[in-house]
């Protein structure tokens, strides 16, 4: 039973909501569009000042940086060879990565959200701690393992570097998520007459799903841009799409052109995986149906 | 059930995190030794080789001015940009949580910033801030301002830092929230409608209280990696103008890979590990819960 002056207040709250929301997405965005408006761009308007928002399109950057052309309007590019193949390695890495990292991580979490044992708090905290080791205490031990392992330039050296870095997270991120969700539902969903793995996977999950669509989420974001390791870690097998944008960065100057078609080429990858996931993010679906 | 089943289901917890344990032991423990092993050390372009010098470095470094500097930086750094990005996110988080339209392309928008490669970002903020090019002294200057060089004076240059900062990880805490968000249960809501409890106070006293753990981790995470944040400060200022931005990890970068001097480096890693890990307990403790609790 809604009245009059209470949809009136629903009408002004949301109207004040979307404002503010348009507001934020234009602030979050403008940096972004630069970028992408700038990979059209030529040379030369790129950086002009007042920006222009009317241009002359131009397809030459990304030739230039899918294709390895060197020159674009009358300027010539450094030449960046392999790029199709190091977005490739990119994202090699970072699936294979947080495909292995959920795997193991969701287990823990759930362990560390439901149960009591001895060992619980050191286990717990020792895994949180590796979140927070230093970049540069982990670097040279690492490097000098690699080496010693004929590992230096592969995809398994980055994939436990990146494991380092993402199972902390992951596994206390899920133990959060999973802690949201009252233990009274699978308790119920036993008493009748499921068993416990069928009452995680038919209540738990489901109601976990907006919490690992974000984790997953995370854990591609931070193993994709993932920069310091891939740097010292690789060479020109296993060089990931964040390294290879550099090359972009020359002594004299910043290729403008080509850094930022490449920097869009980057996004898109991780976009797509966003757009997927992001379905999981349907509000408490089955938290009527239990009841 | 046979012995096996019976022994695994029993002992279900250590064997659901073995494979997380033993991978991160694997990992780290080497590192973490011969890190601590190294800050007792002195090895430099001198001595070529590491020669044992017990609390040296550690001497050293409460003489040293970088040190506090860098102290300084990354304390104000962290606070600051970990404050706003809680506050901001909390606040589209909510702004989201309603029935709107798009929502979709909305959430889209706003992860944006997070998904961009550091290089680009930290160049394409370097010109933003640029004098002679940059949008943000455009826009000022539509307004009357005059130009300001956000990143080579020493006032301005961190708090451009922190905007940037802000800019790019505000999207996480939003969907943390937001993932957050999703899962509540609406009896409480009800309940509080019924009673006829403001919004503020729906607020303050049910989803604040049950997305307590939630917050607690994301100000964790996103407190660890601000104060272990290199690629975009690197590239935005290298730490300049001066040591105005010398983070310490900008500090222990420079003092190991510039100018060599490793068991120093190692010396000052060790000590921004036992700063953090206080730093996370000190959050832990004043969010009033312990991490290791089972509801």
């Amino acid at each position: 039973m809604t009245t009059l002056r209470s949809n009136r207040r629903n009408i002004v709250r949301l109207t004040i909501s979307y404002t503010l929301i348009i507001f934020f997405i234009i602030i979050f965005f403008i940096p972004t569009y630069w970028m992408i408006s700038s990979s059209f761009k030529l040379p030369k308007d790129i950086l002009s000042i007042p920006p222009k928002i009317i241009f002359k399109p131009t397809l030459d950057n990304y030739k230039c940086v899918l294709l390895g052309t060197s020159t674009v309007g009358k300027t010539t590019m450094p030449m960046v060879v392999d790029f199709p193949k190091y977005l490739l390695n990119s994202i090699i890495v970072s699936f294979s990565s947080t495909f292995i990292a959920l795997l193991i991580s969701v287990p823990a979490g759930y362990t560390l959200a439901r149960y009591k044992f001895k060992g619980k708090a050191t286990m717990g905290w020792y895994i949180l701690m590796t979140r927070m080791l230093p970049q540069f205490g982990l670097l040279i031990p690492f490097y000098i393992i690699f080496s010693k392992l004929g590992l230096i330039d592969t995809y398994i050296a980055l994939i436990l570097v990146n494991l380092t870095f993402i199972l902390a997270f992951s596994v206390w991120m899920m133990k959060g998520f999973f802690q949201e969700i009252p233990h009274e539902l699978e308790e119920a969903a036993q008493i009748d007459g499921c068993t416990r793995v069928q009452a995680i996977f038919r209540i738990v999950f489901p109601l976990a799903s907006p919490g690992m669509a974000a984790t997953a989420i995370f854990l591609i974001i931070l193993c994709w841009n993932e920069f310091l390791f891939a740097l010292i870690l690789t060479g020109s097998n296993a060089k990931t799409a964040t390294v290879a944008v550099y090359n972009f960065v020359t002594f004299r100057e910043v290729v403008w052109g080509g850094l930022t078609a490449a920097g869009t080429l980057i996004t898109i990858p991780v976009v797509i995986f966003f757009l997927i996931v992001q379905r999981s993010f349907i509000r408490g679906m089955t938290m009527g149906a239990i009841k | 059930m046979g012995k096996f089943s019976k022994f695994s289901t029993r002992n279900f917890h250590y064997f659901s995190l073995l494979p997380v344990v033993i991978t991160l032991i694997f990992l780290t423990l080497f590192p973490i030794i011969f890190t601590l092993f190294l800050s007792f050390h002195e090895w430099s372009v001198e001595t070529g080789r590491p020669i044992f010098n017990g609390l040296a470095n550690y001497i050293n470094m409460i003489k040293d001015n970088n040190f506090w500097n860098g102290l300084r930086c990354t304390f104000t750094y962290t606070f600051l940009a970990v404050g706003f990005e809680f506050i901001l996110g909390f606040v589209i988080a909510l702004l989201l949580n309603q029935k709107i339209k798009f929502i979709g392309v909305f959430r889209f928008f706003l992860i944006l910033p997070m998904v961009i490669t550091p290089v680009v970002i930290g160049l394409t903020w370097r010109i933003m801030y640029s004098p002679s090019f940059g949008l943000i002294n455009y826009f000022l200057s539509l307004l009357g301002i005059a130009p300001k060089a956000f990143l080579s004076q020493p006032q301005t240059a961190m708090y451009s830092l922190i905007f940037t900062d802000i800019w790019q990880w505000t999207p996480f805490m939003f969907l943390m929230i937001y993932a957050g968000l999703q899962v509540l249960p609406n009896e409480p809501y009800e309940a509080a409608i019924v009673d006829g409890a403001s919004s503020f106070q729906v607020l303050r006293y049910i989803t604040i209280p049950l997305l307590k753990n939630i917050i607690v981790l994301a100000i964790i995470f996103r407190t660890i990696d601000a104060f272990f944040s290199f690629d975009i400060i690197f590239i935005l200022t290298k730490g300049g103008p001066g040591t105005a931005t010398q983070t310490l990890n900008i500090y222990t970068f420079y003092t190991g890979f510039n100018w060599l001097n490793l068991g120093y480096a190692a010396a000052i890693a060790t000590i921004m590990l036992v700063i953090i890990v206080s730093i996370v307990f000190l959050l832990t403790r004043i969010a009033g819960i312990s991490l290791m609790e089972v509801d």
